[in-house]
Protein backbone atom coordinates (compact mmCIF):
# COMPACT_ATOMS: atom_id res chain seq x y z
CA UNK A 1 0.00 0.00 0.00
CA UNK A 2 1.40 3.36 -0.74
CA UNK A 3 0.95 6.35 1.21
CA UNK A 4 1.00 9.75 -0.30
CA UNK A 5 0.25 13.04 1.51
CA UNK A 6 -2.87 14.47 2.00
CA UNK A 7 -2.18 17.25 -0.55
CA UNK A 8 -4.46 20.42 -1.80
CA UNK A 9 -5.27 21.31 -5.64
CA UNK A 10 -5.74 24.77 -6.76
CA UNK A 11 -5.45 25.35 -10.15
CA UNK A 12 -7.81 23.32 -12.69
CA UNK A 13 -7.27 22.81 -16.85
CA UNK A 14 -10.48 24.98 -17.04
CA UNK A 15 -8.13 27.60 -15.30
CA UNK A 16 -5.08 27.40 -17.02
CA UNK A 17 -7.03 27.97 -20.20
CA UNK A 18 -8.91 30.35 -19.66
CA UNK A 19 -6.08 32.17 -17.64
CA UNK A 20 -4.24 31.96 -20.83
CA UNK A 21 -7.21 33.49 -22.92
CA UNK A 22 -7.11 36.17 -20.62
CA UNK A 23 -3.79 36.71 -20.87
CA UNK A 24 -4.19 36.84 -24.83
CA UNK A 25 -6.65 39.24 -24.64
CA UNK A 26 -4.44 41.64 -22.69
CA UNK A 27 -1.52 40.93 -24.83
CA UNK A 28 -4.13 42.25 -27.69
CA UNK A 29 -5.49 45.29 -26.09
CA UNK A 30 -1.83 46.24 -25.33
CA UNK A 31 -1.38 46.25 -28.81
CA UNK A 32 -4.45 48.35 -29.58
CA UNK A 33 -3.02 50.45 -26.73
CA UNK A 34 0.24 51.17 -28.40
CA UNK A 35 -1.60 51.70 -31.99
CA UNK A 36 -2.55 55.48 -32.70
CA UNK A 37 -6.68 54.91 -32.88
CA UNK A 38 -7.72 57.77 -30.28
CA UNK A 39 -11.03 56.41 -30.29
CA UNK A 40 -10.21 52.96 -29.34
CA UNK A 41 -7.75 53.82 -26.64
CA UNK A 42 -10.35 55.77 -24.95
CA UNK A 43 -12.17 53.28 -25.35
CA UNK A 44 -10.07 50.92 -23.44
CA UNK A 45 -8.62 53.89 -21.26
CA UNK A 46 -12.64 53.64 -19.99
CA UNK A 47 -13.38 49.92 -19.94
CA UNK A 48 -9.92 48.97 -17.58
CA UNK A 49 -11.10 52.27 -15.32
CA UNK A 50 -14.44 50.80 -14.79
CA UNK A 51 -12.62 46.76 -14.60
CA UNK A 52 -11.01 48.29 -11.46
CA UNK A 53 -13.91 49.80 -10.03
CA UNK A 54 -16.12 47.16 -9.93
CA UNK A 55 -13.42 45.26 -8.86
CA UNK A 56 -13.20 46.90 -6.03
CA UNK A 57 -16.14 47.31 -5.09
CA UNK A 58 -16.82 43.71 -5.46
CA UNK A 59 -14.14 43.09 -2.93
CA UNK A 60 -15.78 45.08 -0.33
CA UNK A 61 -19.43 44.94 -1.02
CA UNK A 62 -19.39 40.98 -2.36
CA UNK A 63 -17.13 39.81 0.31
CA UNK A 64 -16.69 41.57 2.91
CA UNK A 65 -20.70 43.44 3.42
CA UNK A 66 -19.07 46.52 2.81
CA UNK A 67 -22.14 48.22 0.45
CA UNK A 68 -20.33 51.06 -0.38
CA UNK A 69 -22.58 53.92 -2.48
CA UNK A 70 -19.48 56.79 -1.57
CA UNK A 71 -16.76 55.45 -3.48
CA UNK A 72 -16.98 57.97 -5.74
CA UNK A 73 -15.27 59.74 -2.69
CA UNK A 74 -12.20 58.06 -3.68
CA UNK A 75 -12.84 58.62 -7.90
CA UNK A 76 -12.61 62.44 -6.69
CA UNK A 77 -9.98 62.30 -4.02
CA UNK A 78 -7.26 60.65 -6.25
CA UNK A 79 -8.77 62.74 -9.34
CA UNK A 80 -7.94 66.04 -6.85
CA UNK A 81 -4.66 64.50 -5.48
CA UNK A 82 -3.33 63.97 -9.17
CA UNK A 83 -4.35 67.85 -9.98
CA UNK A 84 -2.37 69.19 -7.37
CA UNK A 85 0.63 67.02 -7.88
CA UNK A 86 0.58 68.00 -11.68
CA UNK A 87 -0.46 71.51 -11.68
CA UNK A 88 0.25 72.96 -8.15
CA UNK A 89 3.68 71.09 -7.76
CA UNK A 90 4.51 70.39 -11.80
CA UNK A 91 5.20 66.56 -11.28
CA UNK A 92 4.81 64.38 -14.10
CA UNK A 93 1.18 63.61 -14.63
CA UNK A 94 1.98 59.91 -15.15
CA UNK A 95 3.76 59.71 -12.29
CA UNK A 96 1.37 61.32 -10.41
CA UNK A 97 -0.95 59.03 -10.63
CA UNK A 98 1.47 57.16 -7.77
CA UNK A 99 1.11 59.63 -5.23
CA UNK A 100 -2.51 59.97 -5.84
CA UNK A 101 -3.32 56.76 -5.17
CA UNK A 102 -1.61 56.72 -2.02
CA UNK A 103 -3.11 60.27 -1.04
CA UNK A 104 -6.48 58.31 -1.41
CA UNK A 105 -5.72 55.39 0.58
CA UNK A 106 -4.38 57.68 3.53
CA UNK A 107 -7.56 59.47 2.95
CA UNK A 108 -9.45 55.90 3.65
CA UNK A 109 -8.03 55.63 7.40
CA UNK A 110 -10.43 58.56 8.52
CA UNK A 111 -13.24 57.84 6.75
CA UNK A 112 -13.33 54.49 7.73
CA UNK A 113 -12.81 54.74 11.38
CA UNK A 114 -16.08 57.19 10.83
CA UNK A 115 -17.88 54.66 8.76
CA UNK A 116 -17.24 51.48 10.21
CA UNK A 117 -19.37 52.78 13.48
CA UNK A 118 -22.39 52.69 10.84
CA UNK A 119 -23.70 49.07 9.81
CA UNK A 120 -25.71 47.52 6.84
CA UNK A 121 -27.91 50.08 5.00
CA UNK A 122 -26.86 53.17 6.81
CA UNK A 123 -23.02 52.91 6.02
CA UNK A 124 -24.24 52.67 2.61
CA UNK A 125 -25.87 55.74 3.28
CA UNK A 126 -22.97 57.08 5.80
CA UNK A 127 -20.34 56.49 3.16
CA UNK A 128 -22.69 58.65 0.34
CA UNK A 129 -22.44 61.38 2.76
CA UNK A 130 -19.32 61.54 3.39
CA UNK A 131 -18.35 61.89 0.06
CA UNK A 132 -21.16 64.33 -0.58
CA UNK A 133 -19.31 66.19 2.50
CA UNK A 134 -15.85 65.46 0.65
CA UNK A 135 -17.25 67.38 -2.81
CA UNK A 136 -18.74 70.17 -0.62
CA UNK A 137 -15.30 70.86 0.84
CA UNK A 138 -13.66 70.59 -2.82
CA UNK A 139 -15.48 73.25 -3.66
CA UNK A 140 -14.97 75.19 -1.01
CA UNK A 141 -11.31 75.99 -1.99
CA UNK A 142 -11.63 78.00 -4.37
CA UNK A 143 -7.40 79.01 -4.85
CA UNK A 144 -5.30 77.29 -6.91
CA UNK A 145 -4.69 74.31 -8.41
CA UNK A 146 -8.03 73.11 -7.36
CA UNK A 147 -10.50 76.43 -8.46
CA UNK A 148 -13.65 75.40 -6.86
CA UNK A 149 -16.71 74.72 -8.01
CA UNK A 150 -16.13 75.60 -11.36
CA UNK A 151 -13.00 73.24 -11.82
CA UNK A 152 -9.92 72.96 -13.50
CA UNK A 153 -7.42 71.11 -16.37
CA UNK A 154 -5.08 68.94 -15.99
CA UNK A 155 -1.97 70.78 -17.13
CA UNK A 156 -0.99 68.73 -20.52
CA UNK A 157 0.97 71.32 -22.48
CA UNK A 158 1.43 69.69 -26.00
CA UNK A 159 5.38 70.25 -26.27
CA UNK A 160 5.25 67.94 -23.13
CA UNK A 161 2.64 65.53 -23.47
CA UNK A 162 1.92 65.04 -27.67
CA UNK A 163 -1.94 64.12 -27.47
CA UNK A 164 -0.81 60.75 -29.50
CA UNK A 165 1.79 59.68 -27.03
CA UNK A 166 -0.57 60.45 -23.92
CA UNK A 167 -3.64 58.39 -25.56
CA UNK A 168 -1.05 55.49 -25.56
CA UNK A 169 0.64 56.04 -22.73
CA UNK A 170 -2.74 56.37 -20.71
CA UNK A 171 -4.11 53.38 -22.52
CA UNK A 172 -1.58 51.18 -21.14
CA UNK A 173 -0.97 52.52 -17.82
CA UNK A 174 -5.08 51.81 -17.66
CA UNK A 175 -4.64 48.49 -18.74
CA UNK A 176 -1.42 47.62 -16.68
CA UNK A 177 -3.82 48.89 -13.48
CA UNK A 178 -6.14 46.69 -14.64
CA UNK A 179 -4.81 43.85 -14.84
CA UNK A 180 -2.56 44.70 -11.45
CA UNK A 181 -5.81 45.52 -9.97
CA UNK A 182 -7.68 41.95 -11.15
CA UNK A 183 -4.55 39.98 -10.22
CA UNK A 184 -4.49 41.81 -6.43
CA UNK A 185 -8.17 40.71 -6.01
CA UNK A 186 -7.28 36.96 -7.01
CA UNK A 187 -4.06 36.72 -5.45
CA UNK A 188 -5.57 38.18 -2.42
CA UNK A 189 -8.78 35.93 -2.66
CA UNK A 190 -6.72 32.80 -3.45
CA UNK A 191 -4.56 33.83 0.13
CA UNK A 192 -5.41 32.59 3.25
CA UNK A 193 -6.82 36.08 4.05
CA UNK A 194 -8.95 35.13 1.18
CA UNK A 195 -10.43 32.48 2.59
CA UNK A 196 -11.34 34.08 5.57
CA UNK A 197 -13.11 36.70 3.43
CA UNK A 198 -15.17 34.45 1.38
CA UNK A 199 -16.39 32.81 5.09
CA UNK A 200 -17.07 36.38 6.21
CA UNK A 201 -19.39 36.64 2.45
CA UNK A 202 -21.17 33.42 3.75
CA UNK A 203 -22.15 34.14 7.26
CA UNK A 204 -20.24 36.80 9.02
CA UNK A 205 -21.19 35.74 12.52
CA UNK A 206 -19.94 32.05 11.88
CA UNK A 207 -16.05 33.37 10.62
CA UNK A 208 -15.96 35.11 13.61
CA UNK A 209 -16.99 32.09 15.43
CA UNK A 210 -13.94 30.65 14.24
CA UNK A 211 -11.57 32.65 14.81
CA UNK A 212 -11.83 35.51 12.14
CA UNK A 213 -10.69 39.11 12.72
CA UNK A 214 -13.89 40.58 10.72
CA UNK A 215 -13.25 44.01 11.30
CA UNK A 216 -9.85 44.24 10.99
CA UNK A 217 -10.43 41.88 7.26
CA UNK A 218 -12.57 44.93 6.51
CA UNK A 219 -10.65 47.60 7.07
CA UNK A 220 -7.93 45.63 5.17
CA UNK A 221 -9.89 45.82 2.39
CA UNK A 222 -11.56 48.57 2.19
CA UNK A 223 -7.73 50.01 2.51
CA UNK A 224 -6.84 48.11 -0.61
CA UNK A 225 -10.16 49.49 -2.65
CA UNK A 226 -9.63 53.00 -2.00
CA UNK A 227 -6.53 52.93 -3.32
CA UNK A 228 -7.10 51.59 -6.56
CA UNK A 229 -10.08 53.41 -6.75
CA UNK A 230 -8.10 56.87 -5.98
CA UNK A 231 -5.80 55.26 -9.26
CA UNK A 232 -8.59 54.65 -11.41
CA UNK A 233 -9.85 58.47 -10.98
CA UNK A 234 -6.54 59.27 -11.77
CA UNK A 235 -6.10 57.51 -14.71
CA UNK A 236 -9.56 58.46 -16.01
CA UNK A 237 -8.47 61.82 -16.05
CA UNK A 238 -4.95 61.72 -17.45
CA UNK A 239 -7.38 61.15 -20.82
CA UNK A 240 -10.47 63.78 -20.16
CA UNK A 241 -8.14 66.08 -18.46
CA UNK A 242 -11.12 68.46 -17.47
CA UNK A 243 -11.88 67.93 -13.58
CA UNK A 244 -14.90 69.45 -11.93
CA UNK A 245 -15.74 68.46 -8.19
CA UNK A 246 -19.16 67.59 -9.32
CA UNK A 247 -18.22 65.05 -11.80
CA UNK A 248 -15.28 63.63 -10.28
CA UNK A 249 -17.74 63.08 -6.56
CA UNK A 250 -21.10 62.18 -9.14
CA UNK A 251 -22.42 58.87 -7.78
CA UNK A 252 -24.67 58.55 -10.88
CA UNK A 253 -21.33 58.80 -12.84
CA UNK A 254 -19.44 56.07 -10.64
CA UNK A 255 -20.84 54.34 -8.37
CA UNK A 256 -24.30 53.79 -9.59
CA UNK A 257 -22.89 52.39 -12.98
CA UNK A 258 -20.31 50.36 -11.05
CA UNK A 259 -23.03 48.60 -8.71
CA UNK A 260 -25.06 47.78 -11.74
CA UNK A 261 -21.90 46.09 -13.12
CA UNK A 262 -21.23 43.94 -10.35
CA UNK A 263 -24.92 42.91 -9.92
CA UNK A 264 -25.01 41.91 -13.38
CA UNK A 265 -21.63 40.39 -13.91
CA UNK A 266 -21.88 38.31 -10.57
CA UNK A 267 -21.32 39.49 -6.78
CA UNK A 268 -18.33 37.65 -4.93
CA UNK A 269 -16.74 36.07 -7.69
CA UNK A 270 -13.35 37.35 -9.33
CA UNK A 271 -14.33 37.26 -12.88
CA UNK A 272 -18.20 38.84 -12.45
CA UNK A 273 -17.23 42.41 -12.27
CA UNK A 274 -14.75 42.38 -14.86
CA UNK A 275 -17.24 40.47 -17.53
CA UNK A 276 -19.91 42.83 -16.17
CA UNK A 277 -18.11 46.26 -16.66
CA UNK A 278 -16.57 44.96 -19.61
CA UNK A 279 -20.34 43.72 -20.83
CA UNK A 280 -21.79 47.20 -19.64
CA UNK A 281 -18.95 48.95 -21.10
CA UNK A 282 -18.91 47.62 -24.88
CA UNK A 283 -23.39 47.36 -24.94
CA UNK A 284 -22.89 51.26 -24.40
CA UNK A 285 -20.69 51.82 -26.27
CA UNK A 286 -22.84 50.23 -29.42
CA UNK A 287 -26.46 51.63 -28.37
CA UNK A 288 -24.93 54.90 -27.70
CA UNK A 289 -23.52 55.60 -30.82
CA UNK A 290 -25.75 57.35 -33.28
CA UNK A 291 -25.34 54.73 -36.31
CA UNK A 292 -26.54 51.43 -34.48
CA UNK A 293 -30.27 49.26 -34.57
CA UNK A 294 -31.16 50.47 -30.96
CA UNK A 295 -30.27 53.52 -29.74
CA UNK A 296 -30.53 54.71 -26.64
CA UNK A 297 -29.14 57.87 -24.88
CA UNK A 298 -26.72 57.49 -21.93
CA UNK A 299 -29.18 58.21 -18.93
CA UNK A 300 -31.72 55.40 -20.84
CA UNK A 301 -29.29 53.28 -21.11
CA UNK A 302 -27.94 53.46 -17.16
CA UNK A 303 -32.07 52.97 -16.98
CA UNK A 304 -32.38 49.85 -18.68
CA UNK A 305 -29.57 48.28 -17.05
CA UNK A 306 -29.95 49.67 -13.53
CA UNK A 307 -33.49 47.58 -14.16
CA UNK A 308 -31.95 43.97 -14.98
CA UNK A 309 -29.44 44.54 -12.32
CA UNK A 310 -32.55 44.51 -10.22
CA UNK A 311 -34.38 41.72 -11.79
CA UNK A 312 -30.77 39.96 -12.07
CA UNK A 313 -30.77 40.72 -8.03
CA UNK A 314 -34.14 39.56 -7.54
CA UNK A 315 -34.00 36.20 -9.02
CA UNK A 316 -30.31 35.36 -9.97
CA UNK A 317 -28.29 36.85 -7.38
CA UNK A 318 -24.63 35.47 -8.49
CA UNK A 319 -25.18 37.19 -11.47
CA UNK A 320 -23.99 35.78 -14.79
CA UNK A 321 -20.75 34.76 -13.90
CA UNK A 322 -22.29 32.98 -10.87
CA UNK A 323 -25.22 31.60 -13.34
CA UNK A 324 -22.34 29.60 -15.18
CA UNK A 325 -20.66 28.23 -12.33
CA UNK A 326 -24.02 26.63 -11.70
CA UNK A 327 -24.10 25.26 -14.49
CA UNK A 328 -20.18 24.31 -15.48
CA UNK A 329 -19.16 23.93 -11.64
CA UNK A 330 -15.60 23.61 -12.86
CA UNK A 331 -15.67 26.94 -14.58
CA UNK A 332 -13.00 29.00 -13.19
CA UNK A 333 -10.41 31.85 -14.60
CA UNK A 334 -8.68 32.22 -11.11
CA UNK A 335 -8.06 28.87 -9.42
CA UNK A 336 -9.33 30.41 -5.58
CA UNK A 337 -10.98 27.30 -4.89
CA UNK A 338 -9.03 24.12 -2.95
CA UNK A 339 -9.84 20.93 -3.98
CA UNK A 340 -8.20 18.52 -0.94
CA UNK A 341 -6.46 15.10 -2.39
CA UNK A 342 -6.58 12.63 0.48
CA UNK A 343 -3.32 10.79 0.33
CA UNK A 344 -4.18 7.83 2.17
CA UNK A 345 -7.76 7.65 1.14
CA UNK A 346 -6.01 7.19 -2.79
CA UNK A 347 -3.97 4.23 -1.11
CA UNK A 348 -7.02 2.75 0.44
CA UNK A 349 -8.72 2.39 -2.95
CA UNK A 350 -5.73 1.13 -4.26
CA UNK A 351 -6.43 -1.66 -2.22
CA UNK A 352 -9.54 -2.69 -3.03
CA UNK A 353 -9.29 -2.65 -6.61
CA UNK A 354 -5.88 -5.44 -5.45
CA UNK A 355 -8.32 -7.10 -3.87
CA UNK A 356 -11.16 -7.23 -6.32
CA UNK B 1 -8.25 20.54 38.27
CA UNK B 2 -10.00 23.73 38.01
CA UNK B 3 -13.18 25.33 36.40
CA UNK B 4 -12.06 26.38 32.80
CA UNK B 5 -15.65 28.50 32.14
CA UNK B 6 -16.47 30.65 35.27
CA UNK B 7 -20.19 32.31 34.41
CA UNK B 8 -20.71 34.56 37.72
CA UNK B 9 -23.81 36.24 37.98
CA UNK B 10 -24.64 37.00 34.41
CA UNK B 11 -27.28 38.78 33.29
CA UNK B 12 -28.68 39.64 30.39
CA UNK B 13 -31.88 41.96 29.23
CA UNK B 14 -33.04 43.13 25.96
CA UNK B 15 -34.77 46.53 26.38
CA UNK B 16 -37.08 46.05 29.15
CA UNK B 17 -37.01 41.28 28.73
CA UNK B 18 -34.99 39.85 30.85
CA UNK B 19 -33.94 37.07 29.87
CA UNK B 20 -31.05 36.11 32.28
CA UNK B 21 -30.55 37.22 35.42
CA UNK B 22 -27.87 36.77 38.03
CA UNK B 23 -26.78 33.06 36.42
CA UNK B 24 -23.95 31.03 37.86
CA UNK B 25 -22.24 27.89 36.98
CA UNK B 26 -19.23 26.49 36.34
CA UNK B 27 -17.40 23.77 34.17
CA UNK B 28 -15.09 21.92 35.36
CA UNK B 29 -11.98 20.72 33.26
CA UNK B 30 -12.35 17.48 31.30
CA UNK B 31 -16.26 17.62 32.14
CA UNK B 32 -19.24 17.54 30.24
CA UNK B 33 -22.00 18.97 31.38
CA UNK B 34 -25.58 18.94 29.71
CA UNK B 35 -27.92 21.88 29.93
CA UNK B 36 -31.94 21.44 29.75
CA UNK B 37 -34.75 23.89 30.19
CA UNK B 38 -38.04 24.78 28.68
CA UNK B 39 -37.78 27.10 25.26
CA UNK B 40 -37.13 30.77 26.54
CA UNK B 41 -35.44 29.57 29.43
CA UNK B 42 -32.25 30.90 28.50
CA UNK B 43 -29.92 28.47 27.43
CA UNK B 44 -28.77 29.75 24.08
CA UNK B 45 -28.41 32.96 25.33
CA UNK B 46 -26.28 31.90 27.66
CA UNK B 47 -24.28 29.96 25.38
CA UNK B 48 -23.55 32.94 23.20
CA UNK B 49 -22.40 35.24 26.08
CA UNK B 50 -19.94 32.43 26.94
CA UNK B 51 -19.06 32.18 22.55
CA UNK B 52 -19.01 35.85 22.82
CA UNK B 53 -21.89 37.10 20.50
CA UNK B 54 -22.92 39.63 22.41
CA UNK B 55 -21.60 40.81 26.06
CA UNK B 56 -23.91 40.24 29.21
CA UNK B 57 -25.58 43.43 30.62
CA UNK B 58 -24.65 42.30 33.94
CA UNK B 59 -21.63 39.76 35.12
CA UNK B 60 -18.74 38.29 34.51
CA UNK B 61 -17.58 35.38 32.29
CA UNK B 62 -14.14 33.75 32.69
CA UNK B 63 -12.37 31.29 30.82
CA UNK B 64 -8.90 29.61 32.09
CA UNK B 65 -9.62 31.90 35.08
CA UNK B 66 -8.97 35.17 32.57
CA UNK B 67 -11.69 37.82 32.74
CA UNK B 68 -13.01 37.33 28.89
CA UNK B 69 -16.46 39.57 29.34
CA UNK B 70 -15.21 41.86 27.31
CA UNK B 71 -13.80 40.04 24.43
CA UNK B 72 -14.99 39.09 21.16
CA UNK B 73 -16.35 36.38 20.01
CA UNK B 74 -13.03 35.85 17.54
CA UNK B 75 -10.71 36.20 20.38
CA UNK B 76 -12.48 33.92 22.54
CA UNK B 77 -12.46 31.21 19.72
CA UNK B 78 -8.46 31.97 19.42
CA UNK B 79 -8.36 30.96 23.54
CA UNK B 80 -9.89 27.99 23.18
CA UNK B 81 -13.66 28.60 23.34
CA UNK B 82 -15.29 26.49 20.48
CA UNK B 83 -19.11 26.47 18.93
CA UNK B 84 -21.90 25.30 17.31
CA UNK B 85 -25.04 26.56 16.28
CA UNK B 86 -27.98 26.11 16.65
CA UNK B 87 -29.00 26.79 13.41
CA UNK B 88 -25.83 25.91 11.45
CA UNK B 89 -23.81 28.85 9.44
CA UNK B 90 -21.94 26.92 7.31
CA UNK B 91 -20.19 29.28 4.46
CA UNK B 92 -22.41 27.91 1.43
CA UNK B 93 -19.66 29.14 -1.42
CA UNK B 94 -17.04 27.36 -0.07
CA UNK B 95 -16.54 23.74 0.44
CA UNK B 96 -16.14 21.10 3.59
CA UNK B 97 -12.66 21.43 3.39
CA UNK B 98 -12.07 24.73 3.44
CA UNK B 99 -15.19 25.73 5.51
CA UNK B 100 -13.11 23.58 8.22
CA UNK B 101 -10.04 25.06 7.00
CA UNK B 102 -11.28 28.68 8.16
CA UNK B 103 -11.31 26.92 11.81
CA UNK B 104 -7.88 25.18 11.48
CA UNK B 105 -6.15 28.84 10.14
CA UNK B 106 -7.60 31.60 12.51
CA UNK B 107 -9.34 29.98 15.39
CA UNK B 108 -5.88 27.52 14.91
CA UNK B 109 -3.74 29.64 13.87
CA UNK B 110 -2.15 27.72 12.07
CA UNK B 111 -0.70 28.02 8.25
CA UNK B 112 0.24 26.12 5.01
CA UNK B 113 0.01 21.40 5.84
CA UNK B 114 -0.43 21.81 9.87
CA UNK B 115 -3.43 23.71 9.42
CA UNK B 116 -4.52 21.16 6.09
CA UNK B 117 -3.90 18.44 8.48
CA UNK B 118 -5.47 19.51 11.29
CA UNK B 119 -8.70 20.24 8.98
CA UNK B 120 -8.43 16.54 8.04
CA UNK B 121 -8.00 15.32 11.32
CA UNK B 122 -11.16 17.07 12.31
CA UNK B 123 -13.33 16.10 8.93
CA UNK B 124 -12.31 12.39 9.93
CA UNK B 125 -13.24 12.71 13.44
CA UNK B 126 -16.83 13.67 12.49
CA UNK B 127 -17.11 11.57 9.57
CA UNK B 128 -17.03 14.14 7.21
CA UNK B 129 -13.87 13.28 5.01
CA UNK B 130 -15.59 11.65 2.32
CA UNK B 131 -17.43 15.40 1.44
CA UNK B 132 -14.47 17.21 2.04
CA UNK B 133 -14.69 18.34 -1.85
CA UNK B 134 -19.00 18.95 -1.82
CA UNK B 135 -19.91 23.05 -1.52
CA UNK B 136 -21.52 23.38 1.94
CA UNK B 137 -24.40 24.63 0.33
CA UNK B 138 -25.44 20.97 -0.59
CA UNK B 139 -25.41 19.48 2.35
CA UNK B 140 -27.88 18.02 4.38
CA UNK B 141 -29.12 18.98 7.98
CA UNK B 142 -26.70 16.00 9.78
CA UNK B 143 -23.93 16.89 7.59
CA UNK B 144 -24.93 20.83 8.15
CA UNK B 145 -24.42 19.49 11.82
CA UNK B 146 -21.22 17.50 11.86
CA UNK B 147 -19.58 20.48 9.76
CA UNK B 148 -20.05 22.95 12.21
CA UNK B 149 -18.21 20.36 14.62
CA UNK B 150 -15.64 19.61 12.31
CA UNK B 151 -15.26 23.24 11.73
CA UNK B 152 -15.35 24.00 15.64
CA UNK B 153 -12.72 21.10 16.26
CA UNK B 154 -10.20 22.33 13.75
CA UNK B 155 -10.01 25.43 15.84
CA UNK B 156 -8.35 23.32 18.54
CA UNK B 157 -11.24 24.03 21.00
CA UNK B 158 -10.21 23.52 25.33
CA UNK B 159 -14.61 24.07 25.59
CA UNK B 160 -17.30 23.02 23.09
CA UNK B 161 -20.15 24.81 23.14
CA UNK B 162 -22.89 22.32 21.48
CA UNK B 163 -26.48 24.27 21.22
CA UNK B 164 -29.22 21.43 20.47
CA UNK B 165 -26.78 19.78 17.83
CA UNK B 166 -28.95 17.02 17.60
CA UNK B 167 -32.39 18.69 17.36
CA UNK B 168 -33.82 17.93 14.34
CA UNK B 169 -32.03 14.25 13.35
CA UNK B 170 -33.78 10.52 13.21
CA UNK B 171 -32.96 8.67 15.75
CA UNK B 172 -29.75 6.71 14.20
CA UNK B 173 -27.89 10.08 13.40
CA UNK B 174 -28.34 11.15 17.22
CA UNK B 175 -26.87 7.70 17.88
CA UNK B 176 -23.87 8.28 15.27
CA UNK B 177 -23.49 12.12 16.62
CA UNK B 178 -23.70 10.69 20.35
CA UNK B 179 -20.99 8.57 19.48
CA UNK B 180 -18.78 10.97 17.52
CA UNK B 181 -19.63 13.84 20.75
CA UNK B 182 -18.27 11.00 23.13
CA UNK B 183 -15.11 10.76 21.21
CA UNK B 184 -14.12 14.26 21.24
CA UNK B 185 -14.76 14.89 25.18
CA UNK B 186 -12.81 11.70 25.64
CA UNK B 187 -9.59 13.51 23.90
CA UNK B 188 -10.24 15.95 26.72
CA UNK B 189 -12.10 18.63 25.28
CA UNK B 190 -14.55 20.03 27.79
CA UNK B 191 -18.23 20.40 26.69
CA UNK B 192 -21.18 21.92 27.06
CA UNK B 193 -24.01 20.95 25.56
CA UNK B 194 -27.56 22.60 25.52
CA UNK B 195 -30.21 19.68 24.15
CA UNK B 196 -33.35 18.90 24.23
CA UNK B 197 -33.43 15.03 23.77
CA UNK B 198 -32.40 14.27 27.07
CA UNK B 199 -31.52 10.81 26.12
CA UNK B 200 -28.70 11.46 24.39
CA UNK B 201 -27.56 13.34 26.93
CA UNK B 202 -27.33 10.97 29.43
CA UNK B 203 -25.35 9.22 26.89
CA UNK B 204 -22.56 11.47 27.24
CA UNK B 205 -22.73 14.49 30.14
CA UNK B 206 -21.36 14.07 33.76
CA UNK B 207 -23.66 16.63 35.60
CA UNK B 208 -26.56 18.24 34.48
CA UNK B 209 -27.76 21.94 34.71
CA UNK B 210 -31.58 22.67 34.29
CA UNK B 211 -32.69 26.31 33.27
CA UNK B 212 -35.86 28.23 33.64
CA UNK B 213 -36.49 31.72 33.35
CA UNK B 214 -32.49 32.73 32.50
CA UNK B 215 -32.07 30.55 36.62
CA UNK B 216 -30.42 27.49 37.39
CA UNK B 217 -33.40 25.20 38.84
CA UNK B 218 -31.79 22.45 39.78
CA UNK B 219 -27.93 20.62 38.89
CA UNK B 220 -26.27 17.99 39.77
CA UNK B 221 -25.87 14.02 38.71
CA UNK B 222 -28.01 13.75 34.96
CA UNK B 223 -30.28 11.33 36.18
CA UNK B 224 -31.17 12.60 39.41
CA UNK B 225 -32.05 16.47 37.53
CA UNK B 226 -33.57 14.22 34.99
CA UNK B 227 -35.90 12.64 37.90
CA UNK B 228 -36.05 15.95 40.46
CA UNK B 229 -39.65 17.22 41.19
CA UNK B 230 -38.07 20.94 40.19
CA UNK B 231 -37.68 19.54 36.34
CA UNK B 232 -40.93 17.63 36.49
CA UNK B 233 -42.97 20.82 37.53
CA UNK B 234 -40.90 22.84 34.26
CA UNK B 235 -41.45 19.99 32.33
CA UNK B 236 -44.96 18.65 32.72
CA UNK B 237 -46.30 21.82 35.13
CA UNK B 238 -47.11 21.35 38.88
CA UNK B 239 -49.88 19.33 40.74
CA UNK B 240 -50.43 22.12 42.97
Amino acid sequence: MIRTQNHVQRATGTSKLLGGLAALLVAWLAVLATGDVASTQTKIVEMCVFVVLASMWNLLAGYTGLVSIGQQAFVGIGTYALVVFANGYDQDIYFSVLPAALIALVAAVPIALLAFRLRGGYFAIGMWVIAEVVRLLVKQYKADPIKGGSGTSLNVPVSLYPKVDRFQTTALIALALAVVAVSVVALLLRSRVGLSLQAVRDNEAGAAGLGVNVYRERFFVFMIAALFTGAAGAVWYLLKIRVQPDTAFSVGDWTAPIVVMVVIGGIGTVEGPVIGAVLWYLVRDYVTSSDSVIHFSDEWYLIYTGLIALIVALYAQRGLWGALQDRFPRLQVFPIQRRLVVGDEVAVRGEDEGNG
Amino acid sequence: MGAVIEVDAVSKRFGALAVIEELSFSLEEGEALGVVGPNGAGKTTTLNMIAGDFRPSGGSIRFDGQDVTGFSAYRRCKLGIGRTSQIPRPFEGLTVFENVLVGASFGGAHRGHVARDLAVDALRRTGMISKANVRAGQLTLLERKRLELSRALAAEPKVLLLDEIAGGLTDGEVQELVETIKSIHASGVSVIWIEHIVHALLKVVDRMLAMDCGRVLVQGDPHEVMASDEVKNVYLGSED
